[in-house]
């Protein structure tokens, strides 16, 4: 298994660091590239490439922190915040425009209705992804 | 590139499918809105993250859908009641500036208008223009309807037994908001008429009038 | 009831546009107390709700039909009811009824309570069966407590 450039898709659920920590421990032998893209969801009743700054603001030290734990490890790291309507699309299509071997993606437990729900981002990554896809479910509260 | 707008289509059919990808090839921010999941999945999967699933006649859809900031709406469901209320909800509730709207039934093109809606594209009318047009002799014939208004121009072909044959357009007592803007008579150049102007029989006339008028027009002209 | 007794006294020409359960029983109850009633509905099956004294006129066909809706009297009418299941029928129905008819009143049954809020606003008399039964359910229980 050659896994020589790594997806994470951070979403700011206080997952974002164990994907990360993920990332890092399987492209440590080949010592992979890793991209960390956080895609930014944006209301309809805003332009998609509207500014909010609160949001802008808690995606960027999401992803520094992401690039200073990788780096440390040393890793080679790329970042980068996307906006967008749907937050799946928006990582298949990252994916698909580096040519990544590899996504991993954290989740924390849900419920909705008093079901289990995985939303519907990690669905649209499992069905659509070209690669491989690795999710990190949280434990249980 | 002229302004891009953002676009709300409410129903995901064949019309709104054609009309979005032409909309979004013309660089505009398109969204539609359907009922039906497995339409929305395959517009996305068709056209990117531009669908969204709900019942475009809801308030709470519409707001979710950001028609505070729309600058059209096109109604293209197939009943005319389901568009005319997304119409009026668009406009009263969320001030869109201009709201398109399909209709079946001809009839409702002008009732639509009356209440509040900008424009009305009605098939049935259109192909019944087209086949006045065909119609040589056929005595009134929609030439053009203004957008967004009441307003449209016709054309009248006076015959033998118009009641107008013989009189000025000053004695033609025309209804205050109708103008006949001209007059073409064979073997000579069209003329814009005054009131001394006298119809004669063969007359083709062209006139700016309401849909209001038009049956008073026409039976004024012709019978 | 306050309103049936001023009712009595005019005899009133009223259009209802859905026969069902409630557009049924408001018909017969307007004819049994000797009004003009024509109740439209697309489905004929559904007169079978009028009672056999009914002595108004049963129509099939469609209200939100300007010409169905001249045929069924509306030009005369003094009330014009929309009672159909679909609430953007009723909406449709009942402002050709308002502003090209212009019926002297015209009542609207929506159920969704956002939709009436705006169609009041625009001045059609609306009535919303899901919030008037919920706050009646409410009130009741409010009450025992």
């Amino acid at each position: 298994m050659d896994i020589d450039r790594i997806l994470v898709a951070a979403r700011g659920n206080g997952v974002d660091q164990v994907a990360v920590e993920l990332a890092c421990k399987i492209g440590g032998k080949s010592k992979a590239k890793i991209y960390i893209v956080y895609v930014l969801e944006v209301n309809r009743s805003l332009p998609v490439d509207a500014i909010i700054r609160p949001d802008i603001e808690a995606a960027e030290k999401v992803l520094l922190e992401a690039e200073e734990y990788a780096q440390a490890h040393d890793f080679e790291v790329e970042t980068e915040i996307i906006q967008a309507r749907d937050v799946g699309p928006a990582i298949i299509e990252v994916a698909r425009q580096n040519n990544v071997d590899l996504i991993v993606m954290g989740m924390s437990y849900k419920k909705r209705f008093g079901s289990f729900t995985m939303g519907n981002a990690v669905p649209h990554v499992l069905e659509e992804a070209p690669c491989r896809v690795l999710i990190c479910r949280e434990p249980k509260a | 590139m002229a302004k891009s707008l953002y676009i709300v289509i409410v129903g995901g059919g064949n019309i709104g499918y054609y009309l979005s990808k032409a909309l979004l090839n013309q660089g505009h921010e398109v969204l539609i809105i359907e009922k039906d999941v497995r339409k929305c999945e395959r517009l996305e999967d068709e056209l990117g993250s531009c669908c969204m699933r709900g019942d475009g006649c809801e308030t709470a859809v519409l707001s979710e859908a950001g028609l505070n900031r729309a600058d059209v709406l096109i109604a293209t469901a197939s009943q005319d009641e389901d568009n005319l209320v997304s119409c009026q909800v668009a406009k009263h509730r969320f001030k869109v500036p201009r709201t398109i709207a399909l209709v079946n039934n001809p009839i409702n093109d002008r009732i639509f208008k009356k209440l509040g809606v900008d424009a009305t594209i009605s098939v049935t009318n259109t192909i019944l223009e087209h086949v006045e047009q065909e119609i040589p002799a056929h005595p009134l014939i929609h030439l053009l309807t203004m957008s967004g208004q009441m307003e449209e121009v016709v054309e009248l072909l006076i015959t033998r037994d118009s009641p107008s044959v013989g009189k000025s357009i000053g004695q033609v007592r025309l209804p205050a908001d109708t103008t006949i803007a001209l007059v073409m008579r064979e073997n000579e150049r069209p003329r814009i008429p005054d009131a001394s102007t006298v119809l004669r029989e063969n007359d083709r006339v062209i006139a700016l009038t309401t849909m209001d008028s038009e049956k008073i027009l026409e039976k004024l002209l012709l019978s | 009831m306050p309103g049936t007794e001023s009712l009595k006294h005019n005899k009133l020409v009223i259009v209802i546009m859905g026969c069902g359960r409630v557009g049924g029983k408001l018909a017969s109850m307007l004819d049994a107390a000797g009004h003009r009633v024509t109740v439209l509905d697309i489905d004929g099956y559904s007169f079978r709700r009028l009672p056999p004294t009914f002595s108004g006129t049963a129509l099939i066909g469609n209200g939100t039909d300007e010409d169905m809706l001249r045929k069924a009297g509306i030009e005369g009418a003094s009330a014009f009811i929309a009672l159909t299941q679909g609430d953007n029928r009723n909406v449709m129905a009942a402002q050709i009824a308002k502003h090209v008819f212009k019926v002297p009143r015209v009542i609207c049954r929506i159920y969704d309570p956002l939709r009436k809020d705006i169609y009041e606003q625009l001045g059609l008399e609306s009535i919303s069966p899901t919030e008037v039964f919920a706050d009646l359910l409410f009130n009741r229980l409010e009450n025992v407590k």
